[in-house]
């Protein structure tokens, strides 16, 4: 899977938990500063993401990315391991 | 009657998420109207439950109290017992920025939100285990609720959550009347939800032998102290009061709509869902209250009864009015004909209808009471509205377990 489709994968799901369109969250926008997502969310955006991408995330992987190009590029790396 | 060191409580708001209707005005003129609101849920032959009788609340802009990103992380039980909140302390005037930690808000339940979130998160582990939302935890907490509407409005004083069963939200909105009577508080936002009407809870309550089977006549099958009643209707709902210190109330020139006079609250001691047959805990409870509110039985102008439509209930709450007021027994109603049981929200629900009858004189129907069983000879108000004027009156909340409570309102 490239990295592109990997993002909009994430850019759908980040849409989902926070009830906006996937186009209005932007690759290097701040997901805490810009769309104020908190550590709740950002669990629930991991398990959607999980659930997608038939991938397992570990949790504390996930405590420090900032943008949804962060996550993209860390799944990217974990499904080319495979 | 009210000596000057007393504290009195002031009912300065109001607000409803209820099978009779989404706003205060519209749920009491259905209340009034005295027509059955219960509606048939088919069977689910892939769970092999049903068919049911419910009353459900009818669709309301959720928008107007949540965004859609935070609808997504509640369960039925939070939307409508918060929305009801928020609907009574906009009520009431108040401003949320002048709140303090003497400003509180409670919460009664059953235990909807652990019943849904159980189900939903059952099914979705033996299916598919990445089904279970990371929102479930906060579903379950019973404090939810409670909790939700204290961020939403910035309440910074106790946030507390009662569980007594179908008496959960009068218990909650007693406890907070005396908090303020003691001091502790000036500004109470207190009420009740129930939302379970799941497969899981209805099949439950089914083989208890509680509930109404009149499958032909679902408007009819809710009929409190009628002497065909069958059992009860399960609903939803939510209803918030909001209670204030009387001089807090008045120096800012609240509406007033009635006083919390008075709290009655014990136990049965007997059995974990029947009632005591004799009314003897329920007819004590009823003359703590008035005792707690200095008011004659004899100055009862109507009782807004607990009033199930189950064959034990109504039977053993008759002999406890009778017990309570013996020959000075007022005129009796229950609004479940109308509403069905909101369970956790049903004692809240009868609070406001029952402040509002106190204010207006207006006492709501029982409907579908046609005629009385055995020995009971309550006066039943039935077919439409009695104007009694404006008296003190009484409303009863009954939970499985036990729980009895009474809240007596006076008129302004």
């Amino acid at each position: 899977m490239t990295r592109e489709r990997i993002l909009d994968v994430v850019q759908e799901k980040i849409g989902e938990v926070l009830g906006i369109p996937a186009a209005e969250i932007g690759e290097y926008a701040d997901l805490v500063t810009e769309h104020t997502v908190d550590s709740l969310e950002m669990m629930e955006v991991a398990a959607r993401l999980e659930k997608a991408l038939r991938i397992q995330i570990a949790v504390d992987r996930f405590r420090d990315v900032v943008t949804p190009g962060d996550v993209a590029d860390y799944l990217y790396t974990r499904l080319n391991e495979r | 009657m009210s000596g000057n060191s007393r504290v009195r409580v002031a009912v300065t708001g109001l607000g409803v998420k209820s099978p009779a209707g989404v706003t205060v005005a519209s749920a009491f003129d259905a209340t009034a109207a005295g027509r059955g609101l219960a509606q048939r849920v088919d069977a689910q032959p892939e769970l092999e439950v049903g068919p049911f009788l419910a009353c459900r609340v009818p669709t309301f802009e959720a928008g107007e109290y949540f965004s859609r990103r935070e609808h997504a992380t509640l369960d039925r039980s939070t939307l409508l017992g918060v929305a009801a909140a928020v609907d009574a302390f906009h009520d009431s005037g108040l401003d949320s920025a002048a709140g303090t930690d003497r400003w509180s808000v409670s919460c009664g339940t059953g235990g909807s939100g652990p019943a849904s979130a159980a189900e939903s998160a059952t099914r979705a582990w033996v299916r598919d285990r990445s089904g279970i939302s990371v929102f479930t935890v906060p579903m379950l907490m019973p404090s939810a609720v409670a909790a939700r509407a204290s961020i939403k409005l910035g309440l910074t004083g106790p946030t507390l959550t009662y569980a007594t069963a179908c008496a959960s939200g009068a218990t909650a909105i007693g406890e907070a009347y005396r908090a303020v009577r003691a001091g502790h508080l000036d500004v109470a936002i207190a009420g009740g939800v129930e939302a379970c009407l799941s497969p899981l809870v209805m099949e439950s309550f089914r083989r208890v032998g509680a509930m109404s089977v009149r499958f032909d006549d679902p408007a009819g099958a809710s009929r409190p102290f009628d002497v065909d009643r069958d059992g009860f209707v399960m609903a939803e709902g939510a209803a918030f009061v909001v209670l204030e210190e009387w001089h807090h109330a008045a120096r800012r020139g609240a509406r007033i709509y009635a006083e919390l006079a008075g709290y009655g609250s014990n136990s049965d001691g007997f059995h974990i869902v029947a009632p005591r047959s004799d009314g003897a805990a329920a007819a004590r409870c009823m003359v703590a209250a008035l005792d707690d509110a200095r008011t004659p039985a004899a100055d009862i102008g109507h009782v807004n009864a607990h009033g199930t439509s189950t064959l034990r209930n109504d039977e053993a709450e008759a002999s406890a009015i009778a017990i309570a007021f013996g020959s000075c027994t007022p005129p009796v109603t229950s609004v479940k004909g109308v509403t069905g049981h909101m369970f956790g929200g049903s004692g809240a629900f009868e609070a406001v209808v029952t402040a509002l009858s106190v204010a207006t004189g207006t006492v709501p129907p029982t409907a579908n009471h046609h005629r009385q069983s055995g020995e009971s000879k309550l006066d039943v108000v039935t077919s439409s509205a009695r104007c009694l004027g404006p008296a003190p009156a009484i409303s009863n909340s009954f939970g499985f377990g036990g729980h009895n409570v009474t809240l007596v309102f006076r008129p302004v």
